[in-house]
């Protein structure tokens, strides 16, 4: 069984003059233990299939299943651990304090929360600044509290939307040690990020959408093909996808 | 499920008590409290009935201003800010959503109603040395409270499809009308026209009737209704809360983020 599995899925906006596709017949299969790079230009698509594999939007038609079951069923949300893109917090609490409210709605025992959370807030980098209203944290120390919350579960499956947006460099080699550090222990991941040369670090394989379509996916190695950066070989995929259908 | 409800409720009440501008309201009280002394020691005979005319009607305002400052707030700003992202995809239900942000501003609005309470009886105490009079200020108190806390419902359902604003507009509209239940009873009785009487009946019932919950005049004339009206009052809020929370739960679990 795939970890993720993503079929002829569509997704449309409808308004009251019009509507658009955003995500046009999307088929992805993820592997457990696989870490998977799901790459795109801005709007080609990527936040909201991300937003339909956590189950905060449905599909117009076509089926998403996560760990075999439907996004939205609650066993599901136990074993997943989610981080959106520019994740944001209720400012005026601490790291800590905002790590213990996700603790408690995964039912985390006293013991066991402090525990997770000292030792998050450790790989994080945030045990310094972990009672520090969140409203005086700088953008890179959101992200890592971003991560840090999706990982609260220990969770089997890992969506992470921009993870390294906005980080130093520092912050930046930090965040990509801890998810080569949960690619050992075996998680599953799905990312999005415009990092390419952190997404090529880290992921065994990529997939591209554009406007909403899937035009490549395959491993690194296959995506990159005669390229010496995944960075030009995404650029000229682009590029083609687009002059072929202009 | 009690206890996610409880951790959404526990966090909206920090949030909310540590949020600048529930202090501006709690002051702009506790000054109406004060000043009713002053007030007080002008009028001719009358100063005891000043002062409990003005804590009550304080108390009263600071439930309703809290809600209309937070409490429109309350789904929207977790919407703008993403917040929600963050919830929604946890093991959590929409419904524990609405009931654990319910029970957080009530729990915040509970607080600040005992705080300002305790600083209204003190000058009471100062004014007059006993405390005769105050169980029946309580219940004029707690009965202001379970009306803010269907206020809180309401303005839960109304943030939860329009901005902060538009909320606020809507719950204060419906506050006002749920207060002026006796002028549209008196429509009701005045007009000859079957028509707008039916439409004016079903008004009647399905706006929240207010006018229930205030018994300030009542108790500043020593006037207490008997405990059978009490009764049914607590039981017209728990029905009418149920069906708003009903309301605001269909209404969440249409919307996608």
């Amino acid at each position: 069984m795939s970890a993720i599995e993503i079929k002829e899925v569509v997704k449309t906006y409808f308004n009251r003059r019009d509507s658009s596709t955003v995500v046009d017949k999307l088929s992805i299969g993820v592997e457990r233990g696989e870490v998977f790079g799901f790459l795109g230009p801005n709007g080609a698509g990527k936040t909201t299939t991300m937003k339909m594999l956590v189950g905060l939007t449905r599909p117009t038609s076509g089926a998403l299943k996560v760990l075999g079951e439907k996004p939205d069923a609650p066993e599901v949300k136990k074993k997943i651990g989610f981080m959106p893109e520019s994740s944001s917090f209720y400012l005026y609490l601490s790291g800590k304090e905002f790590l213990s409210f996700i603790a408690d709605i995964f039912g985390l025992s006293k013991d066991k929360k402090e525990e997770k959370i000292n030792k998050l807030l450790h790989e994080v980098n945030l045990y310094e600044a972990r009672d520090v209203q969140i409203r005086k944290y700088s953008k890179g120390m959101g992200q890592r509290l971003g991560l840090a919350q999706a990982l609260i579960n220990d969770p089997e499956v890992l969506f992470l939307d921009e993870p390294l947006d906005g980080l130093d460099p520092m912050g930046r080699a930090e965040a990509k040690e801890l998810l080569i550090k949960l690619k050992k222990a075996e998680k599953t991941i799905f990312f999005n990020s415009h990092i390419l040369s952190d997404v090529e670090d880290i992921c065994d394989r990529v997939g591209i959408i554009d406007k909403g379509h899937l035009i490549a996916v395959g491993t690194v190695k296959e995506i990159k093909g005669d390229f010496l950066t995944l960075e030009e070989a995404f650029v000229n995929i682009i590029k083609k996808e687009r002059i072929k259908n202009s | 499920m009690f206890n996610r409800v409880l951790a959404i409720a526990l966090n909206t009440f920090r949030e909310s008590i540590r949020d600048r501008i529930l202090f501006v309201v709690a002051v702009f009280a506790l000054f109406i409290i004060g000043s009713s002394l002053f007030l007080g020691s002008i009028s001719l005979d009358q100063d005891i009935k000043i002062i409990k005319d003005f804590g009550l009607t304080a108390i009263f305002l600071l439930q309703i201003f809290i809600i209309i400052f937070v409490g429109a707030n309350l789904i929207y700003k977790e919407v703008e800010r993403k917040t929600f992202f963050l919830i929604l995809s946890k093991p959590i239900k929409k419904s524990e959503v609405i009931m654990g942000k319910w029970l957080g501003l009530s729990l915040t609005i509970f607080l600040m109603t005992a705080l300002t309470s305790l600083m209204f009886f003190g000058v009471l105490f100062i004014k007059i040395g006993t405390l005769n009079g105050i169980p029946y200020l309580i219940l004029a108190i707690l009965l202001g409270f379970i009306e803010a806390t269907l206020i809180i419902m309401i303005s839960i359902l109304f943030s939860g499809f329009t901005s902060p604003i538009l909320s606020s507009v809507y719950t204060v509209s419906l506050f006002l009308i749920g207060h002026s239940s006796s002028v549209v009873l008196g429509i009701i009785d005045r007009q000859d026209n079957v028509i707008i009487k039916y439409i004016f009946s079903v008004l009647y019932y399905i706006f929240p009737n207010l006018e229930k919950f205030n018994i300030r005049n009542d108790v500043l004339y020593n006037s207490i209704p008997v405990f059978q009206t009490l009764a049914l009052t607590v039981v017209y809020a728990l029905a009418y809360g149920a069906a708003l929370f009903l309301i605001a739960k269909f209404i969440f679990d249409r919307r996608e983020y």
